[in-house]
């Protein structure tokens, strides 16, 4: 049991908004959540404190999105908050007000790309990484790893940080092969300037409790002591849990709790998870305990089994494979960009994204500029079936001068021709400009 | 006639009111650890020549049950636990015999396991062995359902004198103050037993035959009798007592900020448009957090006779209280005697306390006049630091909805009603310090007890329905119900209303003059695989906390 530690918690249900009647991201999902919380009187606890969220900027947003054609037409204010939320918890930890964090609001947010035409998988704005990014803004450039323990790809986090070798990301999923959005595969490593900075685990449906806090132990633990970050962030997904509705996995609240204790994030954002009267009061209540240093030994389910969490030796051996393959490419990565992107200078790769939730299919191309000096420059082309029809352009956070002076040109330039608008995130002068 | 009584540290106050008017009033010191007998010794003689038919209500604010608490005068119980899973049982840990058995209920209040039997063979043995007779039965969710409760007290009805259950104390969510609350009810109750059979003998005795009401920590009265079940309620009845009072005298209608400087504490309140601020969870007594409804208050150590003192070489206020005042004929240099000397007037034992004022003077470098001028600032100074403190708290109170969080309503003093002994000569400072115009009201000697004669009955109660499970519960009633799967927002309304009238009038209230509130509801789809499966609603009601008609014709000058 490890020591107490000082947690602040924003826990905002958002009991006013809803994407629809009937959408499982609904007003009712952290109701029994709080009820949980409020029984077992976690609000008297001295070591933990309580928070309200507060509201995003748009210039917070602005730093990680491209939102297109009008922020208010997109942005909802429980996503503000949710956004803004996070940023409260990180600023909280990086004041040294607490410990740890833990930001349990709706909707999620690691679905949302650097590009944000509408809703996915109940995402408009990726939470985690405007947090990050403002966070950034205030302390510097900070290396971060980002541990998405949600069921489903983070695809939204990826692509956000596919270029930046100072955020790690790591996703533990169910297979894309067997679940929406049907992305996060091994060789998806990162662009050319942080190659093998992104890491995913498909995992096998019915990984049981064995498998996930083996993963953790032999695989994101050493690569986490390798990476050395300043910051550990849990995108904290409850829905690998054995009752969740909408996945096929063999996880329990125990478990959550167990490796958030391993896992030792600074700060943890909750994602998604549905099964919001067998799980999520557990869950949440699990992982408040393990951030806070409490015992969790006793946080169980009423209906479980240990049958529920076990997983068969198929699924041992296959995650065995798994993690020795993932591991080759985290301690070769060098070789491994050397290979893949030798005599290229800019990288283009072409991206079909799905808007599940709002109906929207886009089309993307996305070059990344190889660079000695920094990351690279990144230039995205980007269409859909609504007839939208952007370029967009980032400078990253440790863009070399001359990679911001050709972004800036690229911005200024460019011919306006048939897009909408050109889009400039410029992160080193903090400066976000459209024409 | 209405009879109100305050106990208070140092004394007791009691008056009759008359249309309006005090009519009498008899303030006593406080002789005796016996709570009856003062009680007794100051009504006989308030009520002396008085008619005794023309008394209608009796209202006391006791510190019976605080005392007990706070003197550790506890009876000897056993508590009976229900964890069920969450928080390991290290938690729950009370000086007094506990036995956790196995089981849970869970938070849709569904009993998934059940206890054991051999669980209460045990305990049976046990309570007969340590001869014990008070009971307290708590069990996590007992608000959702209170089966399990029910179920143990039908047990060992038979085994013990009384019987304290958990989902009785409030409808709030809390198992660990559900627990602790439970505990001291438990704990109390053969005192306050005590207590009830010498008064109600006593008053037979002088022929009063009226009802008796005891005053709460919420600013409201249950009858006696009631706070037989639920004596913890009456615990921190005074600061309550003097709320209420402080109301009846300056029937603000604005936010404003209340202090009550007392002897050893000053104790201060928030008013909201006029009415008074609830805490969230409920009182903390003696480290114990309870679910008990209490009014915003907040005591500082530091009064009229704190002591004057010097540590490192810095002159201190209280927070201990010695003795009273040099001027009252006390043996240490306090508050009062500082405000006394800066009136520059003569009062008794003036060159006693020029002396233990010139004794810290000299060693601080001061004169005498600028060290008093000196406490008199500092005494502000903690004043406002606290004030503030709070109202940050208040101001950033949680809150679960977007609407709320858009809005941030606050609250923002726009005057000071002060009572107290010292409140006059603190009126110019506290001006100056808070920039808000600051209101002594007249008679406020009385405020304590008139607060208590102008308090009404209240209660609280809090619904659930589920309509999913067809399930509505009512937990401070003890009602557990079917609903059919169509059963309404406004059926749930309608029916808790009913339900809080036929409960406010049980504990005694007047049906002229009463009003009923829905504080809280909520109503939520509940959502299985896209499709609606049932509604799950919230509410809470509560009789509108305020004071008596008769408050109307008080004379506040």
């Amino acid at each position: 049991m490890s020591v107490k530690k000082k947690l602040g918690i924003i826990l905002f249900p958002a009991y006013d908004w809803e994407i629809s009647k009937t959408h499982p991201e609904r007003k009712e999902r952290l109701l029994y959540t709080q009820d949980q919380i409020f029984e077992e009187g976690l609000g008297d606890f001295e070591n933990i404190v309580f928070y309200n969220p507060k509201i995003a900027s748009e210039k917070a947003l602005k730093r990680v999105h491209f939102i297109h054609p009008k922020l208010e037409n997109i942005v909802t204010k429980s996503h503000l908050i949710a956004a803004g939320g996070a940023i409260k918890c990180l600023d909280l930890v990086m004041r040294k007000e607490v410990n740890k964090a833990f930001s349990i609001t709706r909707p999620p947010g690691h679905h949302a790309m650097r590009v944000t035409y509408g809703d996915r998988g109940f995402c408009i704005l990726n939470n985690e990484a405007i947090m990050i990014e403002a966070i950034r803004q205030k302390y510097g450039n900070l290396k971060v790893a980002i541990i998405d323990t949600d069921c489903h790809h983070g695809d939204g986090t990826e692509n956000i940080y596919y270029n930046d070798p100072n955020t790690l990301f790591i996703s533990l999923h169910q297979d894309g092969r067997t679940l929406y959005p049907g992305t996060g595969f091994l060789d998806d490593l990162g662009g050319p300037g942080a190659y093998g900075y992104n890491i995913n685990i498909p995992l096998p449906p019915k990984t049981g409790e064995e498998g996930f806090l083996m993963v953790l132990e032999h695989l994101i633990l050493p690569i986490l002591a390798d990476f050395e970050p300043d910051l550990i962030i849990n995108s904290a997904g409850q829905d690998n849990h054995y009752s969740d509705p909408l996945t096929m996995m063999n996880f329990s609240a125990h478990g959550y709790a167990k490796l958030t204790d391993k896992l030792n994030p600074d700060v943890a954002v909750l994602e998604g998870g549905y099964s919001i009267e067998g799980a999520l009061p557990y869950i949440n209540l699990g992982i408040i305990l393990a951030l806070a240093g409490l015992d969790y030994s006793n946080v169980v389910e009423p209906d479980f089994e240990s049958e529920k969490v076990s997983q068969s030796v198929e699924v041992t051996n296959y995650l065995k494979k798994l993690m020795e393959e993932i591991h080759y490419n985290w301690k070769n990565k060098e070789k491994l960009a050397l290979k893949k992107f030798q005599n290229k200078s800019y990288i283009t790769e072409e991206k079909n994204i799905y808007y599940d939730t709002s109906n929207i299919s886009e089309k993307q191309t996305i070059t990344y500029k190889k660079c000695d000096y920094c990351s690279g420059l990144i230039k995205i082309t980007s269409k859909n079936n609504r007839n939208d029809k952007i370029l967009a352009i980032t400078i990253p956070l440790d863009a070399c001068r001359e990679c911001e002076k050709e972004g800036e040109n690229l911005y200024h330039n460019s011919a306006k021709g048939d897009y909408d608008n050109i889009y400039l995130q410029n992160r080193i002068k903090d400066q976000y400009l459209k024409r | 006639m209405i009879l109100g009584l305050d106990m208070g540290g140092t004394n007791v106050d009691a008056l009759l009111i008359k249309d309006g008017k005090i009519v009498k009033k008899v303030t006593k010191e406080i002789e005796s650890d016996d709570a009856f007998k003062t009680i007794f010794t100051t009504i006989e003689s308030l009520i002396k020549a008085v008619d005794l038919k023309k008394i209608t209500t009796i209202n006391l604010s006791t510190t019976i049950a605080t005392n007990a608490i706070l003197l550790n005068k506890l009876a000897n119980i056993a508590l009976i636990v229900q964890t069920g899973p969450g928080l390991t049982k290290e938690y729950f840990k009370v000086a007094a015999k506990t036995f956790f058995i196995s089981g849970y209920t869970d938070h849709r209040g569904e009993v998934t396991k059940d206890y054991q039997k051999e669980e209460i063979e045990t305990i049976k043995k046990e309570l007969k062995k340590n001869n014990i007779t008070n009971l307290a039965i708590v069990s996590k969710f007992s608000t959702r359902n209170n089966s399990t409760e029910m179920n143990l007290k039908n047990i060992f009805k038979r085994d013990v004198e009384n019987i304290t259950l958990g989902h009785q104390m409030s409808g709030k969510l809390n198992f660990p103050r559900r627990f602790k609350t439970s505990y001291l009810n438990a704990s109390i109750k053969p005192l306050f037993k005590k207590f009830y059979d010498n008064i109600l003998t006593a008053f037979e005795g002088l022929g009063i035959t009226c009802p008796l009401n005891i005053l709460k920590a919420d600013g409201g009265i249950i009858p006696l009798k009631e706070a037989l079940k639920l004596p913890v309620e009456s615990i921190f009845s005074g600061p309550s007592a003097s709320l209420m009072g402080m109301l009846a005298l300056s029937k603000t209608k604005k936010d404003a900020l209340l202090l009550d400087i007392g002897g050893t504490t000053t104790d201060i309140f928030f008013l909201k448009k006029g009415e008074p601020l609830f805490l969230r969870a409920g009182i903390e007594i003696k480290g114990n957090k309870t679910l008990i409804r209490a009014l915003y208050s907040k005591s500082l150590p530091l009064g009229g006779d704190s002591l004057i003192k010097m540590v490192k070489n810095e002159v201190k206020i209280g927070p201990e209280r010695l003795d009273k005042a040099l001027v009252f004929g006390g043996k240490y240099l306090t508050v009062t005697d500082i405000l006394f000397y800066l009136t520059k007037k003569t009062f008794p034992y003036r060159s006693l306390v020029v002396k233990e004022l010139a004794k810290l003077s000299v060693s601080l470098k001061l004169t005498n006049d600028d060290l008093a001028e000196l406490i008199k600032a500092k005494f502000l100074s903690k004043i406002k630091k606290a004030v503030n403190l709070e109202l940050s708290l208040i101001n950033n109170k949680l809150v679960y909805k977007i609407a709320e969080l858009l809005k941030g309503e606050t609250l923002v003093p726009e005057e000071m009603i002060v009572v107290g002994a010292p409140a006059r000569s603190f009126k110019k400072g506290l001006e100056e310090s808070f920039k808000i115009p600051v209101i002594i009201p007249p008679n406020y000697e009385v405020a304590n007890a008139l607060g208590a004669a102008l308090a009404k009955p209240t209660t609280a109660l809090s619904m659930l329905v589920n309509t999913k499970r067809r399930k509505m519960s009512i937990p401070e009633l003890s009602i557990y119900r079917n609903v059919d799967f169509n059963y309404s927002l406004k059926e749930a309304k309608r029916y808790l209303l009913k339900e809080l009238l036929k409960e406010a009038l049980r504990l005694g209230a007047d049906k002229e003059d009463l009003e009923l509130e829905i504080i809280e509801e909520e109503q939520f789809n509940m959502v299985e695989g896209f499709y609606t499966s049932g509604k799950n609603m919230r509410l809470k009601a509560q009789v509108k906390p305020g004071l008596r008609k008769e408050s109307e014709f008080i004379n506040v000058g």
